[in-house]
């Protein structure tokens, strides 16, 4: 047997707990040695090794290790580059030449923006969406961009309806709930005219927001590994449910089912304000082929309101559809649930024409958010709506 | 139906494992004007237009299968065509002006017929490869139902929406415990009006597969065109942006995982495209001035999908700062075992090669000799999937 000694990686990173798996690869054979996470000693054989690991961005950071007998190596690999910005947005989508769109022609409909942002914010309760006025601090805001820290005020899931002239408004949910862990995000506004975006991120929970990071950029199997065990955020003392969904999400889409073990059912159960609990819930037992009980967690998640994660309400909208088209019989004891299954899909109906699914927070267009169908008109001042 | 290809354990009947693909293209719609004008008969077609990439993209991916697909567990064993090409693809694509007489119009009795000889064929092993491409108009519902694809008679009947194929109902149904248990799904339309998807419950069943409410496969990978923001662009001849992007990625060390698989083979993994062709189909968008977003549903666990028949050729891109070292340096890529891969190759200003995935050294040396620059001899380039940038710094520490 070849001698071995200990390798350690550290990656510079946004803050202490997020680890992120690097990859340990033979630089002779290429072969995947092992997958440590970050600061975690491995023990490999002596040896030349790649190291890789995938940053929250999607960039790749790699590095050389020469690990020796009996030694502990370390390597440092480089973390994100200073400030990642996002990526500049294309200019003037649409009407490329040469190009053939697909849908219907092109309408008339993008009037470029020149005014400044608008803000307003909706908070659900049990009667509803109410208007509500969180605490703001803005931190920048010019025509191009603006970025504010948003806190919780209180209870109910909060909604950020954001607004420039000549476009229809964007409404984001956000993931802060005042009896929470999670009780301030950042809302990042910008975007070309005509294609407002608005990103948020959490800068006070570097961990869960690498979580985030992650799953925007394509990289479910990391998301799960920088969160460890999810689970974990339900048992602590401010709990913070909003991570634990997200980590729940990673770990579906991952194909990780075995280590869900049904703490979504927790989720679900523990934060009955959030949606996007039994929704997860719901989709393990579909996944594990318990569909009878999957329905009842589906048409839960439908009674709480809208998820707060954009994976929540895909997963939700898919099942609602292939649940309110089912016999009855299909679901046992459930089986009464199929009608209330197909009442939710045609409210659900209503919004998943004009949701981005490209982003993690749940966010669609229309300046109602308890309708955007009936909303998809371009912005008017007036109202509560309050310029940055 | 038979067919387009058919080979290896699918000829014989047996059901060794092998991959069966079911691609569908559709740019002819028989309702459809040029212009979105109503349709004959006041027929609601959202304001749809003919088409000119839908066939050509799914040709493209048909024959990107028929010769060059590889997966050593699961060979290629059939590929069912359906192709509903435009009068201008069939005149100016010279590989659609004679398509293969396997490949049948992609109308709603053809697609039926298709998609459950696809079913029954994928439900012999759950070793098996199931591969379903489809292209044209659609409805996007959402990322984790895999959407609605309009076919070529869409609009025959009031009922518009019967002659759709319904992707996410073909998913749903394709369960079982001796089902493909590797599925990938390549949704390559775009949405049509939200108001097509708002009524589309009213509208008309696509065809799809009765659910048997059994678990789900293993790995259920749906890789989408275009979010409901967006729309899904193409290029007339080249097939659209997402087809081409997903080649690539298919073709290039773009989407190959940067490790050598267990059984010593590059492969393009589920969870690699997932990064790697949404970002690919953004960069081709952006070529053109504008804006496509892919997206990706399903389970994606990190399994092969294409297995390369040798090492990736990894662009590697090596600069050197501080400026102005550049004018003087030759470099040197060699593998200690291997040998040189090139030698004495100016910076210009930077050394910007393809090479196959390995890791080499690289070695510069200044001619002239010019202080404060100086002579590099074992720089280690890592070249794995699916690049690599690096900037040599070759001046005495100050």
């Amino acid at each position: 047997m070849s001698a071995t000694g200990t390798l350690k990686v550290q990656l510079d990173t946004a803050g202490p707990y997020v680890r992120q798996q690097v990859n340990v690869i033979d630089s002779t054979t290429l072969e995947l040695v092992a997958s440590p996470a970050c600061g975690e000693e491995v023990e490999v054989p002596a040896g030349t090794y790649v190291v890789s690991a995938t940053l929250p961005s999607g960039e790749r950071s790699v590095g050389v290790a020469e690990v020796a007998a009996n030694e502990l190596s370390e390597l440092a690999l480089a973390g994100p580059a200073a400030a990642a910005e996002p990526p500049p947005p294309p200019p003037g989508a649409g009407s490329a030449p040469g190009l053939e769109e697909l849908g219907p022609p092109a309408g008339a409909d993008a009037t470029p923006a020149t005014s400044g942002w608008f803000l307003r914010f909706r908070v659900r309760t049990q009667q509803g969406f109410e208007a509500d006025e969180p605490q703001l601090d803005v931190l920048t805001a010019t025509s191009e961009r603006a970025e504010l820290t948003v806190r919780a005020s209180g209870e109910g899931i909060l909604f950020a309806q954001v607004a420039r002239a000549g476009e229809v408004p964007l409404t984001v949910a956000l993931p802060i709930y005042g009896p929470t862990s999670s009780q301030s995000c950042r809302l990042t506004l910008g975007g070309q005219a005509g294609a407002l975006t608005a990103d948020v991120s959490l800068p006070d929970n570097p961990q869960v927001d690498a979580v985030a990071r992650y799953l925007q950029s394509g990289h479910p199997a990391e998301a799960a590994g920088v969160l460890g065990n999810a689970e974990l955020l339900l048992q602590q003392k401010m709990a913070d449910p909003f991570g634990a969904a997200l980590g729940g999400y990673a770990l579906l889409r991952s194909g990780q089912l075995d280590r869900l073990h049904h703490w979504p059912r927790n989720l679900a159960g523990m934060f009955p304000w959030l949606p996007d609990g039994a929704v997860i819930a719901g989709e393990e037992a579909a996944l594990e082929g318990d569909h009878a009980t999957a329905l009842g967690f589906v048409c839960d998640a439908a009674r709480r309101g809208l998820p707060v994660f954009a994976a929540g309400f895909s997963l939700l909208a898919a099942r609602l559809r292939e649940y309110a088209g089912a016999r009855a019989d299909a679901f046992g004891e459930n089986g009464g649930l199929v009608v209330e299954a197909g009442q939710h899909l045609e409210s659900v109906l209503r919004v998943l024409p004009f949701v981005d699914f490209a982003r993690v927070s749940f966010a669609f267009r229309g300046a109602r958010v308890d309708d955007p169908a009936t909303s998809q008109e371009p912005f008017a001042a007036g109202g509560d709506w309050k310029e940055l | 139906m038979k067919p387009w290809v058919e080979r290896g354990p699918a000829t014989d009947g047996s059901s060794d494992p092998c991959t069966h693909a079911l691609v569908v293209g559709v740019s002819r719609y028989e309702f459809l004007t040029e212009d979105g004008s109503p349709g004959p008969g006041g027929r609601e077609t959202f304001g749809l237009q003919q088409v000119k990439t839908p066939a050509t993209s799914a040709f493209l991916f048909a024959r990107w299968l028929e010769s060059t697909y590889r997966s050593p567990t699961a060979p290629l064993g059939t590929i069912r065509l359906l192709l509903s090409p435009s009068e201008w693809e069939q005149e100016n694509v010279p590989d659609l002006a004679e398509i293969p007489v396997e490949a049948i119009p992609a109308t709603r009795a053809n697609v039926e017929e298709a998609v459950s000889e696809w079913f029954a064929a994928c439900s012999t092993n759950a070793d098996h490869v199931a591969i379903l491409y489809a292209s044209g108009h659609g409805i996007q519902m959402s990322p984790d139902d895999g959407g609605i694809v309009l076919l070529e008679d869409f609009a025959r009947f009031p009922s518009v929406l019967d002659f759709s194929l319904d992707v996410g109902a073909v998913r749903k149904g394709m369960a079982g415990p001796t089902m493909a248990q590797r599925q990938f799904y390549f949704v390559d339309a775009c949405r049509v009006r939200p108001e097509a998807a708002l009524r589309f419950q009213t509208l008309g069943s696509g065809v799809g597969l009765p659910n048997p409410f059994a678990g789900t496969a293993r790995v259920s990978a749906v890789y989408f065109a275009a979010t409901p923001s967006t729309e899904a662009l193409g290029a007339p001849g080249k097939g659209t942006l997402f087809v081409q992007a997903l080649v690539e990625c298919l073709d290039t060390a773009l989407g190959v995982d940067d490790h050598v698989q267990p059984d010593r083979t590059w492969a393009v993994t589920a969870t690699t495209l997932v990064s790697a062709l949404p970002k690919r189909v953004r960069e081709l968008a952006e070529a053109f001035g504008a804006e496509q977003t892919a997206t990706t549903g399903g389970q994606l666990e990190d399994v092969p999908f294409h297995t390369l028949e040798g090492k990736p050729q990894v662009p590697i891109a090596v600069g050197l700062a501080p400026d102005g070292a550049a004018a003087v340096a030759l470099g040197r890529l060699f593998d200690p075992q291997a040998g040189d891969l090139f030698d004495g190759e100016a910076f210009a200003p930077t050394i910007a090669r393809e090479v196959p995935a390995g890791n080499y050294l690289l070695e510069v040396r200044l001619q002239p000799p010019t202080p404060p620059f100086k002579d590099v001899s074992t720089f280690v380039v890592p070249a794995l999937p699916p690049a690599y940038a690096e900037t040599l710094t070759v001046a005495e520490d100050q």
